[in-house]
């Protein structure tokens, strides 16, 4: 192989190389991510705008490192001193052991456990409780009413159009249960605990704006909560793939100030 | 009874149809893999073509699209990369580059290969059948795959989807317990442990992580078999209403389901990347004529993600409700898995330092290689950390991930290989120029496709949707869709030209010697095309290590083979 | 460049003997996978214990007899003792049909109730391992007797039987 072609080719690959360190790293810079609305999303950016910094910073250094090298061993001469004795070998995988443990668990730990607090740690006291129920393909959502009890639902009672939920009305506290199709509505500012169910399959309670996402798993209750911090409307969709209709099962959040939240749940009907 | 030296087989159905001799299965694993690799790159592009038309004009209906999405999985995973990498090149290369004649139990050998031909008509065949193909993700979890009710495909598609893979492990199970017997007990004389090639190691560490994590797959598939055809209730509670009536089952747990599905699923990625990334030390010390650097450190690393790789399922379920203590347990056990893979990835780029670089088209995959396990390996950390997984979970920065792990690293450590040790099975060189413009068009655009897919979860793209249109929160992300589109047909168009060249090369290749490439391992040390028997009447020995480059040498003399 | 010469040969376990090690650490690995669905199903609230029909016990003996016959069949190279060990296998596993049957005429079904759904479960797919020692057999009686390696699967597979009797009596 002639050496001036290969160390043409060694060049230009050396180039390639470091290009797409460069290329990747900054597409990741770019901003992806949609707005954030509630508390702990803040949260959750912050442990992944450090992992962009992080990882980003040792990818460039590994691709630097690997076009560096490409160009340089292109040439065809004489290297003296490959092989190295195991001990050398052993002492440069110190580096990047010590480097990625640092890195990775310092983002678990450090970073995200804070945030792991926010969603899976203990509500306040004041915080506002709703059940959302998933199935093919719509989500239930409902609120405990005045009496601010959950009543008594029993599968058996389910009907798509009369009863959804399948509320048994020998339950009092089930007789003030509001239920709404699609429609989460909640107020600014305060912690809301969502308990999730399924009537069918799996499905995954999604809100991207506020980054939350929790399973809902039939024959079981999850819960996750969050606070959101902007009034507005903000998508609900699926995220576990659920049927032919996994792709349009949407609802949404609407957020409202505190006073007009208290004066829709006043003017709000029981289902039964 | 480890090997018989048996006189080679006389008719066409003994030398290429039911044939004992480790090259012929693998070759057939090989080329069954490109068969079905065309029917899961199809059902790629179909979803892509899906994905870039109008809502109102689908190539397909949801439940076809979720069909697609199901079985191309599927297929890739289990028909197609580890056909093709575990199957086909470690039966092609263990005997080889030991020193050794055959495996341990070429019956054995052949009839693995014979008990994946009928799970790929039952894969294949799934798609005819009523109510279509398995709709529930290769992931198959239940009620959505335990209930006809729930989806078409998961009528008779999802029981054929069950006995496919039933097939299939029983297949890979004969298959490794054949290459551990063969690693333990036919190594050539003189050969240590220490002393095999890395692709051999991660061939070993291959086949122990799939022989005991498979079992959990079975026990799931077993129970998800008995809960859709025996009335059982091992994976669905009660309270499931389908058409307003409640279905009769219950005490079950979906959860169960998962934590078995992923006990196999994750040691299963390693299996299938692990060949990989041994191939692409072998490859890169041929071409820098130098020993990797590392190669004690590689061992240790490629055992430690072998044991770490069991115990960090859960991190595939941080949001299915199980408890998120438990979820955090996970997320620091699975981040520690970066370490040996940075030693692993710093070891391959150190391979390169004061070599020799000859840039020839295995050279080009196996540099490739060291570049996706970066962007693959970084982008997991997003996914390990459990806080930010919330994000991400289901999105396209989970597919864009393991496609870059499991689908791109793979593919380029097939494609290396095949390059690379062509000449090994046919004495032909594949042709030179056909292999860059291979390379050329393929790397780049494929790694492009799922960095943009990274994009794309990023803005918060959810994935196996049919239709993304009337969301809007991942606005910025869909714009990057049909870029991915034209992209994959990139790709899909380029293979053929890799096709193209393999079969004609066969016959037309340019005739190689013995050792094209000057290299040091044991399968050079016999002739190329490779004869039944690997090597003639005598067997080699292990004389040396099987890396003794020296690029303080003028080519031609600088390796010293691992026979001499 | 010098040649690193090695001295030793490492000592070699027989390949046969590599892949029943291996195979066992597989079934080992399944029947692990049971127990874990076991237990967590055990722990719900609902569940209901269901008596085992007792020709369970009579074939349980059985199979520990069959265990010493194999013993005998390959320390002595016997055809015989195979022989009456294949028999008293296939006696085991009839016996096992029969309490099947007797689960299904007292009104438990294989769906009827979780205890028995893992009874039905387990038995059968431990038979079905059985069913491939009974295969191993007949095939080493075309030419001899029993190894010692199907006595050591055989011994096994007895093992597992006893293991789930344990699981699933408790």
């Amino acid at each position: 192989m002639a050496s001036g072609k290969s160390r043409g080719f060694g060049l230009f690959f050396a180039i390639v190389t470091v290009a797409i360190g460069v290329a990747v790293a900054w597409g990741f810079s770019r901003g992806w991510l949609p707005e954030v609305a509630s508390e702990h999303g803040k949260g959750v950016d912050g442990v992944i705008h450090y992992l962009m910094w992080s990882t980003g910073v040792l990818f460039l250094v590994g691709h630097l490192a690997l076009g560096y090298f490409i160009f340089k061993y292109s040439k065809d001469q004489a290297q003296a001193n490959a092989a190295v004795s195991h001990r050398t070998e052993a002492k440069a995988a110190i580096a990047p052991v010590l480097a990625m443990m640092a890195v990775s668990e310092i983002g678990v730990l450090v970073v995200g456990l804070p945030v792991f607090d926010e969603i899976y740690g203990e509500a306040p006291a004041d915080a506002i409780t709703i059940e959302v129920v998933g199935k093919q393909f719509e989500w239930l959502v409902r609120y405990a009413g005045p009496d601010g009890v959950f009543g008594k639902v029993d599968p058996k009672l389910v009907h798509d159009s009369r009863n959804p939920l399948g509320l048994d009305k020998k339950d009092p506290a089930a007789k003030d249960d509001i239920v709404k199709r699609g429609v989460v509505t909640i107020p600014v500012d305060k912690t809301c605990v969502v308990n999730l169910r399924s009537h069918d399959v799996i499905h995954s309670f999604t809100v991207p704006f506020f980054r939350t996402k929790q399973d809902t798993l039939p024959g079981f209750t999850a819960r996750t909560k969050f606070v959101p911090t902007k009034e507005g409307q903000f998508e609900l969709a699926c995220a576990e793939l659920c049927g032919l209709g996994h792709y349009r099962m949407q609802g949404k959040v609407v957020v409202m100030n505190n006073e007009d939240y208290e004066k829709w749940l006043s003017e709000q009907e029981s289902w039964l | 009874m480890a090997i018989e030296e048996h006189h080679g087989p006389q008719s066409f159905i003994s030398k290429y149809v039911f044939s004992f001799d480790h090259k012929v299965i693998g070759l057939q694993y090989l080329i069954t893999a490109m068969f079905m690799g065309l029917f899961g790159g199809g059902l790629a592009v179909l979803m892509r073509i899906q994905l870039a038309s109008s809502p109102d004009d689908p190539l397909v209906a949801p439940e076809t699209y979720i069909s697609l999405v199901t079985m191309h999985g599927t297929i890739m995973v289990f028909f197609v990369v580890s056909l093709a990498l575990v199957s086909g090149f470690g039966n092609i290369l263990i005997p080889l580059m030991l020193g050794a004649r055959d495996m341990a139990y070429p019956f054995l050998n052949m009839l693995s290969y014979w008990t994946i031909v009928p799970a790929c008509f039952l894969v294949l065949g799934s798609f005819l059948v009523e109510g279509g193909a398995a709709a529930a993700g290769w992931t198959a979890y239940p009620p959505l795959s335990a209930l006809p009710e729930a989806v078409p495909g998961s009528g008779l598609g999802q029981t054929l989807w069950l006995a496919a893979m039933t097939l299939f492990i029983a297949s890979f199970t004969m298959g490794g317990l054949n290459y551990i017997a063969t690693i333990l007990n036919c190594r050539a004389k003189g050969m240590r442990l220490m002393d095999m090639p890395l692709t051999v190691w991660t061939y070993f560490l291959s086949a122990i992580l799939g022989t005991l994590s498979f079992p959990a797959l079975t026990a799931a598939a077993i129970m998800l078999m008995l809960d859709r055809h025996g009335g059982t209730s091992f994976f669905l509670p009660a309270g499931l209403v389908f058409g307003n009536e409640e279905l009769p089952h219950e005490g079950g747990t979906p959860l169960l389901f998962q934590h078995l599905f992923w006990f196999l699923g994750h040691p299963e990625v390693y299996v299938l990347v692990l060949p990989a990334i041994g191939m692409a030390f072998d490859i890169i010390a041929t071409f820098a004529r130098r020993p990797p650097f590392g190669y004690r450190m590689s061992v240790y690393s490629l055992l430690s993600v072998g044991v770490l790789s069991m115990v960090v399922w859960g991190h595939h379920m941080f949001i299915t409700g199980m408890n998120p203590y438990v979820g955090e347990y996970f997320s620091i056990a699975t981040v520690i898995i970066t370490a040996p893979f940075a030693v692993l990835g710093l070891n391959m780029i150190a391979s390169i330092w004061r070599g020799r670089i000859r840039f020839r088209v295995p050279m080009l995959f196996a540099l490739g290689i060291i570049m996706v396990i970066g962007a693959g390996g970084f982008g997991g950390i997003y996914l390990a950390t459990s806080v930010s997984d919330i994000y991400f979970h289901d999105s396209y920065f989970v597919v864009g991930h393991f496609h870059l792990m499991i689908g791109v690293v793979t593919l380029m450590g097939t494609f290396g290989g095949i390059y690379y040790w062509f000449p090994k099975l046919f004495g032909r060189m594949m042709n030179e120029t056909l292999g860059k413009v291979h390379f050329w068009l393929t790397f780049p655009a494929i790694y492009t496709i799922f960095i943009l897919m990274h994009f794309q979860g990023l803005s918060g793209l959810l994935r196996r949707y049919a239709d993304h249109s009337i969301y809007g929160f991942a606005e910025v992300g869909k714009t990057l869709a049909p870029t991915i589109t034209y992209l994959t047909f990139v790709v899909a168009g380029t293979q053929f030209i890799f096709l193209f060249n393999f079969f004609v090369s066969i016959w037309r290749g340019k005739v190689a010697g013995d050792n094209p490439w000057e290299a040091t391992t044991l399968e050079w040390a016999g002739p190329s095309p490779a004869p039944h028997g690997n090597y003639g009447p005598t067997l080699p020995e292990a004389k040396r290590g099987p890396y003794e480059y020296d690029p303080a040498q003028e080519a031609g003399n600088d390796f010293a083979p691992q026979a001499s | 460049m010098e040649a690193t010469i090695v001295t030793s040969e490492p000592r070699r376990i027989p390949a046969a003997q590599i892949i029943l090690v291996v195979f066992m650490g597989t079934v080992t690995m399944l029947f692990a996978g049971f127990t874990a669905a076991y237990m967590i199903r055990r722990a719900g609230s609902d569940w209901t214990h269901i008596p085992l029909p007792g020709v369970v016990w009579i074939n349980t003996a059985i199979l520990i007899v069959s265990s010493v016959t194999i013993e005998f069949a390959w320390r002595r190279r016997s055809q015989r003792w195979t022989a009456l060990s294949l028999i008293l296998g296939a006696v085991f596993l009839l016996g096992q049909i029969m309490a099947w049957r007797q689960l299904t005429s007292a009104g438990l079904g294989l769906g009827a109730n979780a205890h028995g759904s893992f009874f039905y479960m387990l038995s059968a797919v431990h038979g079905l391992h059985l069913v491939g020692g009974v295969c191993a057999m007949i095939y080493a009686l075309r030419k001899g007797s029993a190894s010692r390696l199907i006595a050591t699967y055989w011994h096994f597979m007895g093992g597992v039987w006893l293991y789930v009797l344990l699981l699933l009596a408790v």
